[in-house]
């Protein structure tokens, strides 16, 4: 069930790519379906009752949840930074050569 | 590492080296190019004196020399030689000065080993590399000379497509790709379609009628060096060798493909020639006559007879020799007076002598004139014609018509050339040479010599030399109908030559009195000249040709441009799909995606 959740929120991401057309609110609605992606993988490291992942003293024996989808989602973030970090100063300099971030006046593959 | 192999890794290296060099060694760039080229010149020197060689690769024969492709190897050495040789002058001070280099040198290594391939992979890889160089060397001509660079590439790149078909054929009839063990009879549909596919390859690179447009835009807009390289000998040379390799080694020739071959050839002499006699700027003129001499060579091999083939090859070894002069000759008059508008020359003869004298040797050379070597192939090509007559072919007589009438008309325009750049009076707008040396620098003027030169050589001594040495061995069976002894003939021309000096002499024994025109008192106007350019502009107004040639002016007849009609109309729909919204292609990914993940997950 929550993973129809995740489902949804990317599906948000998706309209937001698709239908939007601002250049600024396709960033963020591709930032969106960075983060149900995000949210997706931590989703599926969880346990019943786990605890965070970390050994310490009393906790030996104790449920974990599993770290591997953590550490990727945890480097996965950073990199969607980097990647809308890009994406903003591509946006910039769109800007600054048409003057408007409206998608349907930037033509230039126009058949 | 084989001898072969120089002649293809030497170019590259050296070509390589002239791109990185600084341009403020520039010396050091010329001489490297020169170099470059002397050392492929020897090489092929060394390896037509050892032929025949091979290169085995695992048992597979891959590169050799024969006596077909012994004497063009020598023939691109030459011409790289002298190319490179006319560009240090003329190209100096020009643009991307490296690359033009480099390029030039990689054609010379990839001409090389397109000829000396035997594998038609090989040869194709070559093949589709030299379409390259030629693109990008266009290109170095400028901004203006990209559209003709575009045209040149899709036509002669299309045209390798062809090829490509072509020889998936051959390996599915025989399962053999070598070129020395293949032997296709022309019998059914696919034979004929491989063959008709690597013929139209051949006929691009070298330019024969429907496939010939690239060669006047190219001339009219790349470097003149470029022009007298390419289009005008490299590509003959390796286009007709194609068209030799495949009529004599690859397929078993029939008579309806050797009539489509004399077909195209005659088409191409007469209306390639009808193009040149109305143009008005020296370079297209040239291009035209490019064109139409192919259809000599094309009608040569189509004859199918050993002297019709060897003359044809003949006349491309010709062809490249007198044409590359021609147009650095051009390339003199356009270095001296920076236009090539027939219009605005004249009366170059006493400014550029040199110039004026190989000049006029190959335009004699080009028409045919006896003693030089472009009548000696095209008389084997007339034998050819009239040996086919004698085989039982009722057409021949309109050959060989086509032959003869479209040698005069050649004649003809290079009378208006000759008339108007270097006779004639001298036109107020040509921007008059001031210093004395008015003739162009020993570099410029030193291949066109060598050229001109051999234009003689080849004629006067054709016995002795050329067919002899290159042509016998590679045609065998050649028997000859007429009788033709170039010494003698040599002999009682320069008789008339001095016999009419005398009596011109004698004329003017007593000094001629000259005197301003005087027309009823009239200011006769200082522009008021004959140019020659208008010679025979009214055949453009005779009847039916009057119809054809405004049709050629609108591109009618244009390959290129109807192909491009063709696309665009077939593209149209596909236009109004491109929206340029990138939203609306991801949702085309999109659906993709979904549909392949159904079938996918179905599967």
């Amino acid at each position: 069930m929550i993973y129809l959740l995740c489902v949804l929120l990317l599906l948000i991401g998706l309209y937001g790519v698709l239908v939007k057309k601002n250049l600024i609110k396709i960033i963020i609605g591709l930032s969106i379906m960075e983060y149900a992606l995000f949210l997706f993988f931590a989703v599926i490291g969880y346990r019943e009752g786990g605890t965070a992942p970390i050994i310490t003293k009393g906790f030996e024996k104790a449920v974990f949840v599993d770290p591997l989808p953590q550490a990727l989602v945890l480097t996965a973030i950073v990199i969607g930074l980097a990647v809308t970090a890009l994406l903003v100063s591509l946006a910039v300099r769109i800007y600054e050569k048409h003057g408007t971030f409206d998608i349907r006046k930037i033509r230039r593959l126009k058949g | 590492m084989n001898l072969l192999h120089y002649l293809i890794i030497i170019p590259f290296i050296v070509g390589l080296f002239c791109l990185v060099i600084p341009k403020k060694l520039s010396k050091l760039r010329d001489l490297l190019a020169i170099g470059g080229g002397l050392a492929t010149f020897y090489f092929t020197i060394v390896i037509f004196l050892r032929k025949p060689v091979e290169w085995f690769y695992n048992d597979l024969l891959l590169l050799k020399v024969d006596n077909l492709s012994g004497f063009i190897l020598l023939a691109i050495g030459l011409f790289g030689v002298l190319i490179v040789l006319y560009s240090l002058k003329f190209m100096a001070g020009k643009e991307r000065l490296s690359e033009y280099y480099t390029y030039l040198l990689w054609t010379i290594g990839g001409a090389c080993g397109a000829i000396l391939a035997n594998n038609l992979i090989l040869l194709l890889v070559f093949w589709g590399f030299l379409g390259l160089t030629l693109y990008l060397l266009i290109g170095i001509g400028g901004p203006e000379a990209t559209p003709a660079a575009k045209k040149t590439f899709i036509i002669v790149g299309g045209s390798d497509c062809l090829m490509i078909l072509g020889i998936a054929i051959i390996w599915s009839l025989t399962g053999s790709l070598q070129m020395d063990n293949i032997s296709i009879h022309l019998t059914g549909l696919l034979p004929t379609v491989a063959f008709l596919a690597l013929a139209i390859a051949s006929f691009a690179k070298a330019g024969a009628m429907p496939m010939h447009t690239w060669i006047p835009d190219c001339a009219e807009k790349a470097p003149i060096p470029v022009t007298a390289f390419l289009p005008a000998s490299l590509d003959k040379l390796l286009g007709i060798y194609l068209l030799g390799r495949i009529a004599m080694d690859i397929f078993v020739m029939n008579k309806a493909m050797g009539t489509l071959l004399l077909i195209v050839g005659a088409v191409t002499i007469i209306a390639a020639v009808m193009m040149a006699l109305v143009q008005h700027d020296l370079k297209k003129l040239l291009s035209y006559h490019a064109v139409s001499q192919v259809g000599y060579m094309v009608l040569g091999i189509g004859t199918g007879n050993p002297i019709g083939i060897a003359g044809g090859i003949f006349h491309m070894l010709n062809h490249a020799i007198y044409k590359s002069c021609l147009f650095l000759t051009g390339g003199a008059v356009e270095h001296r007076t920076q236009t090539t508008n027939l219009n605005r020359l004249g009366g170059l003869a006493k400014l550029m002598p040199i110039t004026f004298i190989t000049c006029l040797i190959a335009a004699l050379s080009i028409s045919g004139v006896p003693p030089f070597n472009g009548f000696v192939s095209k008389w084997m090509i007339y034998q050819g014609v009239i040996q086919l007559g004698k085989d039982g072919d009722k057409l021949w007589i309109i050959w060989l018509v086509a032959a003869m009438f479209g040698s005069a008309l050649t004649l003809a325009s290079f009378m208006k050339l000759i008339h108007s750049v270097f006779l004639g009076s001298p036109s107020p707008t040509t921007p008059r040479p001031v210093a004395k040396r008015n003739e162009v620098s020993f570099t410029m003027w030193m291949p066109m010599a060598i050229l001109a030169g051999l234009c003689v050589i080849f004629g006067v001594f054709a016995y002795r030399v050329p067919l002899k040495n290159f042509i016998f061995s590679a045609v065998p069976g050649i028997s000859f109908l007429g009788f033709w002894s170039p010494g003698l003939a040599t002999l009682l021309i320069i008789i008339g030559i001095i016999l009419g000096a005398i009596i011109y002499w004698l004329g003017n024994i007593k000094s001629l009195r000259t005197d301003t025109t005087y027309v009823g008192g009239e200011i006769i106007p200082q522009d008021n000249r004959v140019t020659g350019v208008d010679f025979y502009d009214t055949i453009k107004d005779l009847g039916p040709l009057k119809v054809i040639y405004k049709k050629s002016e609108k591109k009618l007849f244009d390959i290129y441009d109807q192909g491009a009609r063709v696309i665009f109309l077939f593209t149209k729909g596909l236009k109004k799909i491109h929206t340029g919204l990138l939203p609306t292609y991801l949702i085309w990914v999109l659906m993709g995606t979904v549909i392949l993940f159904f079938i996918l997950v179905k599967g």
